[in-house]
């Protein structure tokens, strides 16, 4: 296995070809950096305040299973130019496409209100009412897109994205017992404590996710990257899945050193801040802050597009920012809606928060062996892929990964069906504020 | 009578006493001229393929196609023909008559004595309803609300398929007619292809079609284009664009990229793209040529219309003759209407209108869209502080960027 995936990996190393590969460079780090969305950030920082390094060993194969569904992906975007919704709608016919994209649509109203959750939470840590910062964001984000300058200021909020290097430093400065922090790392530890269990899996949900299949092909395909510099792209996926974890691995260490290690309880998102006072001290509070409302903005931006984008690529309906409203009303319609109606439902007093984001949690976990099924079996289609199809040791890895993330997936549908199957405390999958 | 393709598709065919000989899984046709003509059934039993053709089929009805053929069987299904189901329904078409790309929700088909021909495809709501199975409860609430039910039907002789797969499948798109398109519709359908039909397209392309195509297209794809080529290509392309497209084709490749292309062009050009470069986007610098027609104002009529057979210009600027004086001041512009109507010994300077309004390198974007309403020039000359000409900017150039939406979705 690691032989194989070494080879498959070596096949070129961009650094003799730099600009070139500064030319492809995109699609897989953004994805992955948007990945790292406040609900990615919570989840993290739950796992190391409750079990200090006791999930850490889930990062390896999570990263190893996320590079293996992202490369697919890829893959499919250099060879075939089209997006995912492109492909299951000419490949298994249009019950398929829409009924997927119907739950894609159902996930992502959840994935968008935990945007603005994070944003609201990132508000009122600065001492920023809800009521302020959830509107202003949510306007400031559709307005990006109408203008159509968001792809400017994407790499400005990519650039934002480097706050998440004060977690690296901060980890760093807690000094940690790197021999526990490795053996933790390597050696995969086991519970069947019900919280465990549900952590464990809220980690894998929230790093492989369907909408990024969807947005990092059809990204790919956007950007008519062809098959001769595919060794290129493949490593802009591949660094972009490492990133991400490590990215994850430093805030799981720098909670659990400090949050854990004092015994304290995340009950609020300031309480998540602590984890930065190593280095920031006093100004911890501000610093998390900054990085969760950049994640959420970064996240809230790019989300609802790319499900517009894939829904009116699969039905066949005029997509894109450069046609105005009355030529593509399904387009703008379903891009505005998807915000109104995450930042919107934050500011309904008295709106069901909680049991919103576990049943999009649910339809996620559904979606994601559907889509990851409907990819293997695109990604081996001879007619579409010609000799791009998966090889048998690729085949098996992406299977096993398959049934492995099926399981989790089926486990975390049950246990937020079922809270008391697996779940003691409850384990919230995104920030909430208040 | 007309069928719906989503109607057949899983029917029960029967065979002559009744029987069930399977599903229908597809219908194979072949096209003839203008038209395109079911050939025969591609029939599923159990995870067999049986085909049955046409000849042999008594009728068919929503649901149900009975065969007069006895048993079950029915041939090896023809893979090199175009099905149906499997090469048409959802795939994306050019619709010819709009100069769109949309996508196939239902194949209707015409139903006549000894023949089923394919009319057409519905792209539209309803025949997405009707697959999805929501038809019959949608037309209720429509008629309900009172809304009128809106068929989007396209001809069969008014489309043409863009294979799904990358390899050019039995349905290949016909690239003569997408030739007709102006090159800004071809840039949108261009958009939606793989890359192989991409390629294939651009090569039955002659070079200036190539060039128009390349000019209307996304940074992306200008890109992948120039990738394809090959530089023999590339070179006899960018000999048939004029300078100012060469510079904004230039300025929106990566540095290295750039440099490449402007080392492949004569020395020349080369030089001159470079300047248009050095001039931001929006500014009459970046938005000029230096491909016009410039005379000395003491030439005959004659003389002028001598070099212009000559040296025929194919830019939008050859409209007009700048002319120059001795130290190459710009001092009066003659349009082809006056040239055409003057006699032959006159002196350009005699027939010259003033020219109303200069601008220099960096005057933005603004500024010129400013002067062209006030004077409707049909260009806007670029002049330094000598008041020499360095080039033209095309009113309709300048107009066209002022009117574009800002997006780097498409620029």
């Amino acid at each position: 296995m690691r032989g194989c995936l070494g080879r498959w990996l070596s096949r070129a190393w961009p650094w003799p070809r730099l600009p070139l590969w500064l030319a492809v460079i995109g699609p897989g780090i953004i994805t992955a950096n948007v990945d790292n969305d406040p609900g990615g950030i919570t989840t993290y920082s739950l796992a190391g305040a409750r079990f200090g390094y006791g999930l850490l060993w889930t990062l390896i194969p999570v990263t190893v299973a996320l590079i293996l569904v992202q490369e697919m992906c890829a893959r499919m975007g250099v060879v075939t130019g089209k997006g995912l919704s492109d492909l299951i709608r000419e490949r298994f016919g249009v019950r398929w496409a829409f009924y997927s994209l119907l739950a894609l649509v159902i996930a992502n109203v959840g994935n968008v209100l935990a945007e603005f959750a994070g944003i609201a939470a990132a508000g009122q840590i600065a001492g920023v009412s809800k009521h302020l910062s959830v509107p202003l964001s949510a306007l400031f984000v559709w307005w990006l897109a109408i203008k159509g300058s968001y792809r400017s200021v994407e790499r400005v909020m990519l650039v934002g994205s480097a706050v998440y290097l004060a977690y690296v430093v901060s980890g760093l400065l807690t000094g940690p017992h790197w021999g526990t922090v490795t053996r933790a790392l390597v050696v995969p530890t086991w519970s069947f404590q019900a919280d465990y269990l549900s952590m464990l899996l809220a980690v894998a949900g929230t790093t492989i996710t369907p909408w990024m299949q969807y947005y990092l092909q059809s990204s790919i395909a956007d950007k008519k990257l062809k098959p001769e510099t595919y060794a290129l792209t493949r490593w802009d996926v591949v660094i972009g899945c490492v990133l991400t974890n490590v990215v994850a691995f430093f805030i799981i260490v720098a909670c659990a050193e400090t949050i854990h290690r004092q015994g304290l309880v995340i009950e609020s998102a300031a309480d998540a801040a602590v984890a930065l006072e190593p280095l920031a001290g006093d100004w911890a509070a501000g610093l998390f802050a900054f990085g969760l409302f950049n994640a959420g903005l970064l996240s809230a931006s790019i989300l609802p597009l790319a499900t517009a984008y894939a829904i009116c690529e699969g039905l066949g309906w005029e997509t894109g920012l450069n046609h105005g409203f009355r030529e593509a009303p399904a387009f703008y319609g379903i891009y505005t809606g998807l915000i109104v109606l995450g930042a919107g439902l934050i500011l309904l007093p008295g709106a069901p928060l909680l049991p919103i984001m576990y049943w999009s949690q649910v339809v996620n976990g559904i979606l994601l062996p559907v889509v990851l099924i409907l990819m293997l079996r695109l990604v081996n289609n001879r007619r579409l892929m010609g000799a791009h199809v998966n090889g048998p040791g690729l085949n098996l890895a992406a299977w096993a990964t398959v049934v492995l993330l099926i399981a989790c997936t089926v486990l975390f549908v049950l246990s937020s069906l079922w809270p008391g199957l697996l779940v003691a405390g409850g384990v919230a999958h995104g920030p909430l504020p208040e | 009578m007309a069928l719906y393709l989503s109607d057949l598709q899983g029917a029960w065919v029967l065979d002559r006493s009744g029987r069930r000989v399977g599903r229908l899984e597809d219908l194979v046709v072949r096209q003839v001229g203008q038209t395109a003509d079911t050939t025969g059934l591609v029939v599923r039993h159990g995870r067999r393929l049986g085909y049955w053709p046409l000849a042999v089929v008594a009728t068919v009805a929503p649901g149900v196609i009975r065969l007069q053929a006895a048993g079950p069987g029915g041939g090896p299904p023809p893979d090199g023909e175009v099905w149906l189901v499997r090469d048409l329904l959802d795939a994306q078409i050019v619709d010819m008559t709009g100069a769109r790309v949309v996508r196939v929700n239902d194949v209707v088909l015409d139903d006549q004595p000894e023949r089923l021909v394919v009319a057409g495809v519905d792209v539209g709501l309803w025949g997405l309803l009707r697959r999805l199975g929501w038809a019959a409860p949608a037309r209720w609430l429509a008629s309900f609300l009172g809304w009128r039910a809106m068929e989007t039907f396209i001809p069969w002789a008014d489309l043409a398929p863009i294979p799904k797969g990358p390899l050019p499948g039995p349905l290949a798109i016909s690239l003569d007619r997408l030739k007709q398109f102006h090159p800004y519709d071809l840039a949108e359908v261009v958009e939606a292809m793989g890359w192989q039909q991409r390629q294939s397209l651009c090569h039955t392309l002659s070079d200036p079609q190539l060039a128009k195509l390349l000019h209307e297209s996304r940074p992306a794809m200008q890109a992948a284009m120039l990738d394809e080529m090959g530089p023999a290509r590339v070179a006899r392309v960018l000999a048939a664009m004029a300078a100012d497209d060469i510079a904004d084709l230039v300025a929106d490749l990566p540095p290295a990229r750039a440099q490449a292309l402007l080392a492949t062009l004569p020395p020349d050009r080369a030089g001159m793209v470079g300047h248009l470069l050095s001039y931001a986007a929006d500014t009459a610098g970046g938005l000029m040529t230096t491909e016009m027609l410039v005379m000395p104002q003491t030439a005959t009529v004659t003389a002028a219309v001598r070099r212009l057979r000559a040296q025929p210009l194919a830019a939008e600027t050859a409209n007009e003759i700048h002319l120059v004086d001795r130290e190459g001041r710009l001092t009066g512009v003659v349009s082809m209407r006056h040239l055409l109507l003057a006699p032959g010994h006159a002196r350009l300077a005699s027939i010259a209108s003033p020219v109303p309004a200069t601008v220099y390198g960096h005057t933005p974007l603004a500024r010129i869209v400013d002067l062209i309403g006030r004077y409707r020039p049909q260009t806007v000359p670029v002049v330094d502080g000598g008041r020499r000409l360095l080039g033209v900017v095309s009113s309709t150039d300048a107009l066209t960027l002022a009117c574009l939406p800002k997006t780097d979705d498409r620029g």
